[in-house]
C-alpha cells in the first residue's frame, strides 16, 4: 500500500518546503534594514564596539556572497545551530521545542474532542437534514465559525473563573516540581508517573481552552458531513443497503460515513494549521505558556532567529500532520493510489 | 451582453432572496455592515482620539456630552466608553471599514494569486508547473500568525504584514482548488478539441478555463472571507499592540485584546467590538452557504432550503 | 420520531457532564495540597513545602551575572548577592558577602570577606571569586561592548590579600562601596564555573552559555531550579544560605516560580484562581475591586521614572520657547491622576525623588495662556510634532494621549508613534545622525545601575550618544556633571551641590523633564502572604527578596 516511491516523493517534497522557508526568510532579512551582526553581538557599546560588531560579521558571514550565506544558513539549520535567540538567549532549538510541545498538548486535546464530536453531530444533521435537529446544529455551526474564538474564550474564562473553575496555567503551582519532565507534557507526564490527582488538574486545566479550540474543526466537520453525507445517502448503495433492511443507524456509520473518512482526514489536516492561531490566542487569555505567548514576547525584541525557526518547524510539523491524513486517506480508500 | 440577460440575472439574484433565507439574512448583515462602515469612513459621532482631561472643557462649549473613562453604555454612548475616554461606538465604526476593506483585499488579492497559481501548476509547461506546485506546498504549510510574526520582524510594523501574511496563507488553498478544476476540465472533451484545433494556450485559459473556474472560487472565497475576518482579527487581537504602528488605530481585533485587562470590571470595552466581528463574519458565511446551496443544482433539486 | 430526541438529549448529556466535572474537581483538588506529602514521598521535593507564585510581565533576558543588564535581575536578585546592599530609603549599607569595608586611601578600598559563605556548587568564597566576577564583568565591557561593566571603569584590579579580604586598587577616587552595591554587573560568583565549562579563560563565551542554559554558582538565598526565560523560573531555598540565622524566618518559601505573564487579564485571572500568589501587571483601574476582593497591594516608591526629552536638534523642539511652551501647556496636576492613575509622584528634574542629587521645584507649572503668548510671539502654529513611546507601557500611552489633547489647544498636532523597546531606541539614536528623522518628543523610562546622579544625568551627556537621545550638547554640562562624578569619592557634598547646578541647566534650557516617578504595586493575598519591610528594595526593580516573605498556609 505504501510504496517506497511514495516515501520517497514525501520526504523529498517536505525537504524542498523546508529549503524553501529558510532560502526565503534568509532573502527577507538580507534585505531588511537593521544589522543582523549588531544584534548578534549584543548591541554592544562602549570603546570596543565596532570591533565586536566586525567580529559578529565574520562569524556570522554576513561579509561573503549571498549565495554563500544562504548556503552556511542551510547548513548549519540541518546541522541542528538555528542560533541564539536574541530575547532569551538560549539555542532557539530548545525554546521552540518546549514551548510547541505546550501548544501541540492543547491542538492535540482539541482535537480529540472535536473529531468524533464533530462527526456524531454531523451525522446527525445528516440524518435529519430538515428537522430541527439540523436546523439547531447548523445555526450551531455557523455561529461557532463566526465567533472568534478568542472572544468565546474571554467570555467562558470570565464565566468559569466565576465558578471557582482553576484555569490559569497549564498546571497548579504545587504540583510543578512534584513530577519529573519526561515529554515536557504535562498529562503525559503525570501518566507516566501515574500520579492521578496531578492528571485531573492538569485536564481541568486543558479543558476549556481545548474546548473553544475544538469549535472550529468541530463545526467545519459538521458542516461538511451535512453537506456530503446527505448526498451519500441518496446513493444507491445507501439506498440499497436500506431496502435489505439494515438498520439505518448502521447502514450510515458502517457504510455511508466510511466514504466519507478520506474527506474528514483531509479537512483535519487543513484545519490543524489553521487551528494554530486559535491556540496561539486562546493560551494568551488562560496564562499558558507555548507559541502564542512566545510570539508575543519575541515580536517587540525583532527575534527573528527564534521566530523564523518557529515557521520552519511549525512547517515541517504540517508536513507531517499532512503525511498522516494522507495515510488515512489511503488506507480507508481503495481508490487513492499513489 | 444584452439587457435580456442583465435582466435574468437580476431576476436570478432577486430568486435568491426568496430560495435561500440564509442567503438574504447574510446578505442583510453585509448591507448594514456596508453602510455602517461607509458611514464610519466619512464622519463618526465623537472624534477618535483620547482626550485626557483639558479638552473636557472645549468639548462642553461645543455641546457634545462629556467623554470621561469607563463610561456605562448609555444615551450619549451607546456602547460606553473605554479607558482613555474614547466613544467606542465611533471607534467600531472606523474599524468597520479597516475590517471590510482588509477583508476584501485579502480575499480578492489571495483568489487572483491563487487562479494564476493554479493554472500555471495544473495548464502549463512542465518547469512552472513544477515550480508552481511546490510553490503551492510551501505556502500552504506556513501557519498565517508565525508568518505576520515573521513579516512583523522582517519588514516591519503595520497592516501591510498581516495582510501579506494572510494573502500569502490564503492564496495556496485557490490555487490548490484551482489546480484540481482545471485538471478536471482538462479531461473534458471541449478543451480537449480546443487543442486539437490549435488555439493557443493563452486563448483556451481567458476563454474557457477562467470563465469556468473563477465562479466556483468566488463563492468559496465569500464563505471564506469569513474566516479571514476572524484571523484578521486573531492576529491583531495576539499581537496588534505589537506589530500595527499606531496604539489609536481602531482595529477591532486590537480593541479587544486591549480591552480584555479590564473584562471584570468594564466588560463592555472587549464585548462589543467582539460582537461586530462576530456579526460580519456571521454574515459572511451566511452569504456564503447561501449562494453555494443556491447555486448547487444538486441541493436545489431534492432539498426545500431550510434555515 | 423518538430518535430525533437522542442526539439532542447526548448533547446535552456531555455538555453536563464536562461541566460537571470541571465544576466538582477543583473542590477535591484543594484538600490534597495538605494531605498529599505521605504519598509523594520518595519524590526529591515535596508538595507540603511552601510554594509561592510570582507574576512578572517581562520575559527574562538572560541570566549571566556579569552581562546581564535587564530583566534577569529578577532572577539574579535572588540567586546571587553583591558584596553589599544599599538603601536609599534610610541611605545606609547593608553588609552581605563583605561585613566591613574601610578606605585605605583615595584610591585603596579594603573590603573584608564574610567567613563561611558557601556557594551553590558547596564551593567556599574566597577573595579569588570576588576578583573572578567583577573582573569578569569588566573586561567583558571593554572587550565586546555589553553589559554593565563600566561601573567599573575607575577599578584598576582587585589584590587577594588573604582568604578574607580584598583590595580594590582604583584609577581614580570613586565611591567604591556605592558601586559594589549596584544591582548589575556586581555579583559574586564562584571560580568553579571555569571548572565546569573546561575552560580558563576567563571572557569564554562558554561560560556564559553555561549559564544561560539554566545554571548557577551563586551564594544567595535561593537556587536554580528550572530555568524558561520566556515562562517560568523555579527557584528552590539554598538551606546553607549564610543569612537564614539573621533574617529568622521560619515561613520563609521553600519554593519560588517565577511567571512570566504578559497579559494584564491572564495575571488577573491567576491571581483569583489561586495559581499566582504576587501579581505585577494588573490594571491600575482594577486595583480598587481587587482591594474589595480581598486582595492588599504593597506600593513600592522606585525609581523608575519616564523622562520626556525634547530633539534640539530639529525644528521647531531646537527653540528653546518652544519647549518651554510645550512644558507649560501639559496639564501637570492630572498627570499622577490620569497618566499614572494615582501611582506616581510628581517629579521635579530629572532625578527621582529619595535618590541622590534629587532636586526640589524645577517644576513647570500648567499655563496655558503662557503657552500661548510665547507661541503667538514666536509666529510659530499649525505644527506636527512627533512622539514616540514604548509600547505596551499604560503610564505612557496614556501620558502621550494627555498631551496630545493639551497641545491640541495650542494648534499643535501630536503624533503618537508607539514602538516596541528596541526600535524606540534606534529612533531615539537617530538624532546624532539625522535629527530631521529622529522624533521631537520621546519618552525614555530609565532606572538607575547604581546610586549615583551621574546615571540619570550622563544621559544630556553629550559623549553619551546611546541614550542621549536629545542630541543635547554643552560643554559646561558637561564638564559639571563629569567633575562632579570625578569628585564623588573625595567630597560627596561638593559633588552634590555640582549635580543640582547642572540639574539646573537643564530644568533652564527645557531639555528633558522626568513626567513621574511612578510608584509599583504589588498585588497579593494577605491571607497567604505577609510582605516585611525589607522584601523590597528600589535599586533592585521588580525585585522580591523573598528571604523576607511569609508563606502562611
Amino acid at each position: 500500500m505504501f510504496s517506497l516511491n511514495y516515501i520517497i516523493k514525501r520526504v523529498v517534497s517536505a525537504f524542498i518546503v523546508v529549503l524553501g522557508i529558510l532560502v526565503l526568510t534568509y532573502i527577507l532579512i538580507y534585505f531588511s534594514p537593521g544589522n543582523p551582526a549588531y544584534t548578534w553581538a549584543g548591541r554592544p557599546r562602549g570603546p570596543r564596539a565596532e570591533e565586536a560588531i566586525k567580529a559578529a560579521e565574520s562569524e556570522l558571514g554576513l561579509d561573503k556572497p549571498l549565495y554563500l550565506q544562504i548556503y552556511i544558513h542551510i547548513n548549519r539549520f540541518f546541522k541542528g545551530d538555528w542560533g541564539i535567540s536574541l530575547r532569551f538567549k538560549q539555542p532557539v532549538i530548545s525554546v521552540i521545542t518546549r514551548n510547541l510541545v505546550a501548544s501541540l498538548e492543547l491542538l492535540i486535546v482539541a482535537f480529540f474532542i472535536a473529531i468524533p464530536l464533530g462527526i456524531f453531530l454531523g451525522v446527525m444533521s445528516a440524518l435529519y437534514r430538515g428537522y430541527l435537529v439540523d436546523k439547531v446544529l447548523y445555526t450551531i455551526s455557523a455561529l461557532f465559525i463566526s465567533f472568534p474564538r478568542f472572544w468565546i474564550a474571554i467570555l467562558l474564562s470570565v464565566f468559569l473563573q466565576m465558578l471557582g473553575v482553576n484555569l490559569f496555567g497549564r498546571i497548579a503551582p504545587s504540583y510543578m516540581l512534584v513530577i519529573e519532565s519526561v515529554s515536557g507534557s504535562y498529562i503525559i507526564d503525570s501518566i507516566i508517573s501515574g500520579k492521578a490527582e496531578i492528571f485531573i488538574d492538569a485536564l481541568i486545566r486543558i479543558l476549556p481552552p481545548a474546548i473553544i479550540v475544538a469549535l472550529y474543526p468541530m463545526s467545519l466537520t459538521v458542516r461538511v458531513l451535512r453537506y456530503s453525507l446527505s448526498e451519500k445517502l441518496y446513493e444507491e448503495y445507501v439506498k440499497q443497503a436500506i431496502s435489505f433492511g439494515l438498520p439505518r443507524s448502521r447502514v450510515v456509520y458502517r457504510y455511508a460515513l466510511r466514504g466519507m473518512v478520506p474527506a474528514i482526514s483531509q479537512l483535519h489536516g487543513i484545519t490543524f494549521a489553521y487551528s494554530i492561531v486559535d491556540v496561539a490566542t486562546v493560551e494568551n487569555i488562560f496564562g499558558r505558556d507555548g507559541i502564542g505567548s512566545t510570539i508575543v514576547k519575541a515580536i517587540p525584541y525583532n527575534d527573528y532567529p527564534l521566530i523564523i525557526g518557529l515557521l520552519a518547524l511549525t512547517g515541517i510539523l504540517f508536513i507531517v500532520v499532512n503525511t498522516i491524513s494522507d495515510i488515512i486517506q489511503i488506507v480507508s480508500d481503495p481508490r487513492v493510489r499513489i | 451582453m444584452n439587457s435580456r440577460i442583465v435582466e435574468g440575472r437580476l431576476t436570478a439574484f432577486l430568486n435568491l432572496f426568496k430560495i435561500s433565507r440564509k442567503f438574504s439574512i447574510g446578505f442583510t448583515i453585509m448591507v448594514i455592515m456596508a453602510i455602517l462602515s461607509i458611514i464610519g469612513f466619512f464622519n463618526t459621532p465623537y472624534h477618535l482620539e483620547g482626550w485626557g482631561i483639558v479638552t473636557e472643557e472645549t468639548m462642553k462649549r461645543q455641546g457634545l456630552p462629556p467623554c470621561l473613562p469607563f463610561n456605562c453604555p448609555n444615551i450619549n454612548h451607546v456602547f460606553g466608553t473605554d479607558d482613555m475616554g474614547r466613544d467606542l461606538f465611533s471607534r467600531i465604526l472606523v474599524g468597520a471599514h479597516l475590517a471590510l476593506i482588509q477583508t476584501v483585499a485579502i480575499v480578492f488579492i489571495s483568489i487572483a494569486l491563487g487562479i494564476i497559481m493554479g493554472i500555471a501548476a495544473g495548464y502549463s509547461n512542465m518547469v512552472i508547473e513544477k515550480i508552481s506546485t511546490y510553490l503551492i506546498e510551501l505556502l500552504i504549510v506556513i501557519p498565517s500568525m508565525v508568518l505576520a510574526a515573521a513579516l512583523v520582524t522582517i519588514i516591519g510594523r503595520g497592516i501591510q504584514s498581516v495582510v501579506i501574511a494572510l494573502i500569502a496563507t490564503w492564496s495556496p488553498w485557490y490555487a490548490r482548488l484551482t489546480y484540481i478544476l482545471v485538471r478536471q476540465l482538462r479531461e473534458l472533451d471541449f478543451i480537449k478539441i480546443c487543442e486539437a484545433m490549435g488555439f493557443t494556450k493563452t486563448y483556451t485559459i481567458f476563454r474557457h478555463i477562467i470563465p469556468n473556474v473563477a465562479p466556483i472560487i468566488f463563492v468559496e472565497g465569500i464563505t471564506d472571507s469569513g474566516s479571514v475576518l476572524i484571523e484578521i482579527a486573531s492576529i491583531n487581537f495576539l499581537i496588534g499592540v505589537a506589530s500595527l504602528t499606531s496604539i489609536d488605530l481602531p482595529d477591532w481585533g486590537m480593541i479587544v485584546g486591549y480591552g480584555i485587562r479590564y473584562i471584570r470590571t468594564f466588560w463592555w470595552i472587549s464585548f462589543f467590538p467582539g460582537l461586530f466581528i462576530a456579526l460580519t463574519a456571521l454574515g459572511l458565511i451566511l452569504l456564503g452557504d447561501g449562494l453555494t446551496e443556491a447555486l448547487s443544482p444538486w441541493l436545489r433539486r431534492r432539498w426545500r432550503l431550510w434555515f | 420520531m423518538k430518535l430525533k430526541y437522542i442526539p439532542l438529549i447526548l448533547v446535552v448529556i456531555i455538555i453536563v457532564a464536562i461541566m460537571g466535572v470541571l465544576y466538582t474537581i477543583p473542590k477535591r483538588e484543594v484538600a490534597p495540597t495538605i494531605t498529599l506529602p505521605t504519598e509523594t514521598k520518595p519524590t526529591p521535593i515535596q508538595p507540603s513545602r511552601k510554594v509561592i507564585v510570582y507574576a512578572y510581565r517581562d520575559a527574562i533576558t538572560g541570566i549571566d551575572p556579569s552581562i546581564e543588564f535587564d530583566t534577569g535581575i529578577v532572577v539574579l536578585g535572588n540567586v546571587y548577592e553583591p558584596l553589599l546592599y544599599y538603601d536609599p530609603i534610610k541611605d545606609e549599607f547593608k553588609p552581605a558577602l563583605a561585613i566591613s569595608w574601610s578606605k585605605v586611601n583615595e584610591t585603596a578600598w579594603v573590603f573584608n570577606l564574610r567567613r563561611g559563605v558557601v556557594f551553590h556548587d558547596g564551593t567556599l568564597l574566597t577573595g579569588e571569586s570576588v576578583r573572578f566576577s567583577i573582573m569578569r564583568s569588566k573586561l567583558i565591557y571593554e572587550e565586546k561592548g555589553i553589559g554593565p561593566g563600566w561601573i567599573w571603569d575607575s577599578l584598576e584590579d582587585i589584590y587577594v590579600i588573604n582568604e578574607t579580604a580584598v583590595l580594590f586598587k582604583l584609577r581614580y577616587p570613586a565611591p567604591i562601596p556605592l558601586i559594589a552595591s549596584s544591582a548589575y554587573g556586581a555579583f559574586i560568583y564562584s571560580t568553579s564555573v571555569l571548572n565546569y565549562v573546561n575552560t580558563t579563560d576567563i571572557m569564554d563565551e562558554k561560560i556564559r552559555l553555561w549559564f544561560e542554559s539554566g545554571r548557577d554558582v551563586g551564594s544567595g538565598p535561593y537556587k536554580i531550579v528550572s530555568y524558561k526565560p520566556e515562562s517560568e523560573v523555579i527557584l528552590e531555598k539554598f538551606e546553607e544560605w549564610w543569612g537564614w540565622d539573621i533574617v529568622n524566618n521560619t515561613r520563609a518559601p521553600d519554593i519560588v516560580i517565577i511567571k512570566i505573564v504578559e497579559e494584564p487579564a491572564a495575571q488577573e485571572l491567576g491571581l483569583l484562581d489561586g495559581s499566582i500568589h504576587i501579581a505585577t501587571n494588573v490594571v491600575k483601574a482594577n486595583i480598587p475591586r481587587m482591594y474589595k476582593h480581598g486582595y492588599d497591594v504593597v506600593n513600592q516608591t522606585t525609581f523608575h521614572n519616564y523622562i520626556l526629552m525634547f530633539n534640539v536638534r530639529r525644528w521647531p523642539t531646537n527653540i528653546t520657547e518652544v519647549r518651554k511652551a510645550i512644558l507649560y501647556a501639559i496639564p501637570w496636576d492630572s498627570v499622577v491622576d490620569f497618566a499614572f492613575q494615582g501611582f506616581g509622584r510628581s517629579a521635579s528634574g530629572i532625578i527621582p525623588f529619595g535618590y541622590p542629587g534629587y532636586v526640589e521645584n524645577l517644576k513647570y507649572e500648567y499655563n496655558i495662556t503662557k503657552a500661548r503668548e510665547i507661541l503667538k510671539g514666536l509666529n510659530i502654529s499649525n505644527i506636527k510634532l512627533e512622539l514616540v513611546i514604548v509600547s505596551g507601557y499604560e503610564e505612557e500611552e496614556r501620558f502621550a494621549s494627555l498631551l496630545k489633547s493639551s497641545l491640541k489647544q495650542l494648534d499643535i498636532d501630536v503624533d503618537i508613534i508607539a514602538l516596541p523597546w528596541e526600535q524606540v531606541k534606534e529612533r531615539g539614536v537617530a538624532v546624532w545622525r539625522e535629527a530631521d528623522k529622529a522624533p521631537h518628543m520621546i519618552i525614555n523610562d530609565w532606572w538607575p545601575t547604581y546610586p549615583t546622579p551621574y546615571d540619570y544625568l550622563y544621559i544630556l551627556h553629550s559623549n553619551d550618544i546611546e541614550w542621549n537621545w536629545s542630541g543635547y550638547e554643552n560643554p559646561e554640562y558637561d564638564e559639571l556633571i563629569d567633575n562632579a562624578f570625578q569628585l564623588e569619592g573625595i567630597d560627596y557634598e561638593q559633588s552634590i551641590e555640582m549635580y543640582r547646578r547642572a540639574q539646573e541647566i537643564i530644568f533652564r534650557d527645557a531639555v528633558a523633564i522626568s513626567i513621574c516617578d511612578s510608584i509599583q504595586p504589588y498585588i497579593y493575598d494577605p491571607e497567604k502572604i505577609v510582605f516585611r519591610n525589607d522584601a523590597l528594595n528600589p535599586i533592585y526593580m521588580f525585585v522580591i527578596f523573598f528571604q523576607y516573605i511569609e508563606v502562611i498556609s
